[in-house]
């Protein structure tokens, strides 16, 4: 298998099915007739499906309500200026995926909601496009949100969450409270991944906000492993808010979006802060030869726009990555903005280049530091 | 056999009785939950709600679902049932080292996990344009759930003698119709065993599907997936217990239709 | 064995054996190996990858966990599945084919909603412990979940249908009749039972243990949920590597590992139990 003549040849191998079989459906009419009753397009069964039309943008996220709600804050205000018509898929962009989808020369991705890490890690694999600053605007995002392969699209906060009332009035203020098992008893629920965890350690432990990068690994895997016994370590975002709604735990180190979501779901019971919290920053990353070419980076530009911003801040929760837009957001919503500017400031940004050059090695050893 | 009247039977039963219970404790819990009045995984408090049953025989999305998973589902386990029945009755008759090897790599699938053949599947696939279709996600079902069949066949085929063909072969039945008539009747148990499973690993796929299919094949799989970042479905629970009471009645049925049948057997044809 | 064999008869074997393999080898062995590849190449060609294995304890602890959980499961899962096999098998009339039918009505629970109602039952608050505290069993929750037993629980409870099975359609092949033979020569039920029923069912038993433990090596959701992210068994562990870290280099070694350890393990079995009685040849 090693040498190339091997695979060249099978290859060619490949090449020669696939235009025997080029557009001819594998099946016969009666069959073809019965997907017809169920619905079924004939197409699917056929090998080399159309190709994805010219004429749109497909923009992919998580999955969820997400795709609906940027679907009414971003491509339905793009779509009504544009021919080109941007559509969301909640397909899931794993760093895995672009990159079998970029080897594979068969992008079908335009834009991906992930993060500046993400940006930075694909970018120096040469998966990604660089960001097109001559469509997109640079002055509508912090200088921290405009990457050289990503663009911020949204604020989002890993934040301290608890349970109001399981302290006997008092409140936890800081993460130093998070490690406190003493005096704010009950179980913790931590992410299974690094990202905002470390942080929440080494705060704890006493190290400044402004000293906190690089991270001290060591220093925040051993205070991790501490309480690691009464921590429950949370996949999903559902997770973590249903171990607060099974009152499994009292605290939580969550994202802020779960956050305001528990606190509107139980009335207040569940509460949080930002207060020493991690801000990130989602981002846009364009894979390597998309389909639609420049054209979505005017897609980026529109998503710029401020409104779109604060419709999908009032619907998931997402702060507006566009410093314009805080003052837009409804008053009685402001307190849970992470991306306004008193929330901001109580924040500690997350550094993407560490991240991206350590998150490999470290996210294995958090893992095997928990297990 | 007649060991029903000894302890140790009755002990088994009882065992096997446990077993089952343990094994539809869940049940309990899951017809609860797809009448929650929440749209979060829950179990009602109080009040109940069809509105679960609703959203899947309403949502367009989720019917969709249901069929492309019944579709890929059972295209893939035909394609199991057949890879995997031929080369076990081919391992079992003629039995050399070969075919030891032979089933050894048929293991393979069972043994890497799903995200290193899901890549594998990827880059192949992309090249032979079986992206997100049917097809691609049939064979790529079938693939892994061919191991199973070949298990399940090889284990049905363990306590069949070998002579029984040389004897339908003495009786003057061809190779062929000494397959068909004698040994693959007596496959069948281990066929239908791995049909099951081969359908229930389809039906419950992620990983390879996640990598596969984008928009055009979209499996019930892949649809609770797409609420796991925000809240898992009870939707779900709906589409598992109309499952459960759709063969339930299936059940009923032929159980019903058994009973008429040998009633009619039992009537003397001949005075 | 392959001497009682004609020419026809070979030809309609060989054709049953080739058609398939030839499938296989195109559609899955050939991908796989292109994947399995980058082992020995990503990130610098070489073995540096399968160094890991004997220098990183991280890697040896998720593969302890992993062969941990997995022989309990398979244990456990093998006597459930057999208890359930025999009576299913045994019982008369309706009262088996119900047996057997209440085994595959679990398949229809996606692994999600397994895992979410196991907690609804276990957790501290859940259903068990509240019922046991109320009838004044228990002071204290137990513990059941978001523990190695909570992800054992789990993952048998999936896998008794996959030994079941395979152990019901091996028993169904079995010559009964020798039984009562051994109790009529005065041997007691669990004597006739030992002797004589359970080393005809071994190959069906040992096969069903093959798959049920390969099976297991593959969980991934249960644990990740039922373990409380705490129990990492190596199928998360490698998807890591792919998604995420985009390690493709160890995430398939790994994988490569997984594959050569289970086939040199077969290999050793095959010293002490014939593996082609295994796998159905006599």
């Amino acid at each position: 298998m090693a040498d190339n003549v091997t695979q060249t040849f099978q290859e060619d191998c490949l090449d020669i099915l696939r235009q025997q079989t080029e557009g001819r459906t594998v099946n016969r009419r009666a069959f073809l007739s019965t997907l017809a009753v169920l619905g079924v397009s004939p197409a699917l069964f056929r090998f080399t499906p159309a190709h994805a039309q010219a004429k749109e943008l497909v923009i992919v996220n998580w999955g969820g309500d997400a795709v609906t709600a940027m679907n009414a804050a971003w491509a339905e205000p793009f779509n009504k200026g544009s021919a080109v018509k941007a559509l969301i898929d909640g397909g899931g962009p794993s760093s895995a995926k672009i990159k079998a989808m970029v080897e594979s020369g068969k992008v079908t991705w335009d834009a991906v909601d992930r993060n500046l890490i993400a940006a930075l890690e694909l970018g120096r694999q040469n998966l990604i496009e660089k960001i097109d600053y001559s469509i997109v605007d640079k002055s509508k995002v912090r200088p921290e949100h405009a990457g050289e392969w990503g663009l911020g699209s949204y604020i989002y906060s890993n934040v301290l969450a608890y349970e109001k009332g399981a302290f006997g009035g008092r409140t936890p203020k800081t993460w130093a409270d998070f490690y406190n098992l003493k005096d704010f008893p009950g179980k913790r629920t931590m992410r299974k991944h690094i990202d905002g965890q470390l942080e929440t350690a080494l705060l704890a432990d006493g190290v400044a906000p402004d000293k906190l990068y690089p991270l001290d690994v060591k220093r925040a895997l051993d205070k991790i492993k501490s309480i690691k016994k009464d921590v429950i370590f949370w996949a999903t975002g559902a997770e973590s808010q249903q171990v607060f709604r099974d009152k499994e735990v009292t605290m939580g180190s969550v994202f802020n979006t779960r956050a305001i979501v528990a606190k509107r779901e139980s009335k207040g019971a569940v509460d949080f802060h930002y207060n020493q919290a991690s801000a990130w920053v989602g981002a846009w990353l364009v894979p390597k030869g998309n389909p639609a070419g420049k054209e979505v980076f005017k897609f980026m530009a529109s998503a710029q726009d401020p409104a779109g911003q604060v419709e999908l801040f009032k619907v998931m929760g997402n702060g507006p990555v566009n410093p314009a837009a805080a003052a837009m957001v409804p008053a009685d919503l402001r307190p849970l903005d992470p991306g306004s500017p008193e929330n901001y400031a109580l924040q500690i940004p997350a550094d993407p280049e560490w991240y991206a050059a350590n998150s490999a090695t470290v996210l294995n050893q958090y893992l095997e530091a928990i297990s | 056999m007649d060991l029903a009247p000894s302890k140790p039977f009755r002990i088994t039963v009882f065992g096997a009785w446990l077993a089952i219970l343990f094994l539809t404790l869940p049940f309990a819990v899951v017809f609860p939950v797809s009448l929650t009045p929440q749209r979060y995984l829950s179990l009602p408090d109080g009040e109940l709600s069809l509105r679960h049953y609703q959203t899947l025989l309403q949502d367009p999305s989720w019917i969709l679902s249901i069929r492309d998973s019944l579709i890929v589902a059972t295209g893939s386990t035909l394609v199991a049932i057949v890879l995997g029945t031929m080369t076990a009755l081919a391992c079992w008759r003629i039995s050399s080292r070969a075919s030891e090897l032979v089933r050894m790599a048929m293991l393979a699938p069972m043994i890497v996990p799903s995200i290193v053949h899901a890549l594998g599947f990827y880059q192949i696939w992309a090249q032979l344009g079986l992206l997100d279709t049917y097809l691609g996600l049939i064979l790529a079902h079938a693939m892994k759930g061919t191991p199973y069949v070949v298990i399940s066949v090889s284990a049905a085929l363990a306590n069949v003698d070998l002579r029984l063909e040389q004897a339908a072969r003495n009786l003057g039945a061809t190779a062929l119709q000494a397959l068909w008539k004698v040994i693959i009747p007596a496959a069948k148990p281990g066929m239908a065993a791995g049909s099951v499973f081969a359908f229930a690993l389809s039906w419950d796929e992620l990983v390879v599907t996640l990598f596969l299919s984008s928009r055009g094949v979209y499996t019930l799989p892949r649809k609770i997936w797409d609420g796991i970042q925000d809240n898992i479905n009870p939707a779900i629970a709906a589409v598992a217990s109309l499952m459960i009471v759709l063969t339930v009645i299936a059940m009923v049925v032929r159980i019903l239709l058994a009973r008429r049948q040998a009633r009619l057997a039992a009537v003397p044809t001949e005075p | 064995m392959t001497a009682d064999m004609d020419a026809r008869t070979r030809r309609v074997y060989l054709v049953l054996l080739l058609a398939p393999l030839f499938l296989l080898a195109f559609l899955y062995l050939y991908p796989l190996s292109r994947v399995l590849w980058l082992s020995v190449t990503v990130p610098t060609p070489g073995f540096g990858n399968f160094e890991r294995l004997f220098t990183s304890s991280g890697i040896q602890n998720v593969i302890w966990t992993t062969l941990r959980i997995c022989v309990f499961t398979t244990a456990l899962a093998l006597l459930i599945g057999y208890a359930v096999a025999y009576a299913a098998l045994h019982l008369r009339g309706w009262r088996g084919e119900l047996l057997l039918f209440f085994v595959l009505l679990s398949f229809w629970l996606s692994v999600l909603i397994r895992a979410f109602a196991w907690l609804t039952l276990l957790q501290s608050r859940g259903l068990i412990n509240t019922w046991l505290m109320n009838v004044g069993i228990i002071d204290a929750p137990l513990t059941l979940i978001r523990n190695e037993f909570g992800v054992v629980l789990g993952m048998v409870h999936y896998m008794i249908p996959y030994a079941a099975l395979p152990l019901y359609a091996n028993m169904k092949g079995i010559d009964t009749r020798l039984v009562p033979a051994a109790r009529g020569l005065g041997a007691s039920p669990v004597q006739a039972f030992l002797k004589v029923y359970l080393p005809m069912s071994l190959p069906g038993l040992i096969s069903a243990g093959i798959l049920t433990f390969i099976f297991s090596l593959g969980f991934y959701v249960t644990p990740a949920l039922l373990g409380g992210g705490k129990t990492i068994m190596i199928s998360e562990y490698i998807a890591v590597q792919i998604n995420e870290t985009l390690n493709w280099g160890l995430g398939s070694m790994l994988a490569t590992s997984l594959l050569l350890a289970i086939f040199a393990l077969l290999a050793v079995l095959s010293f002490f139990v014939d593996l082609r009685k295994v796998f159905g040849v006599k």
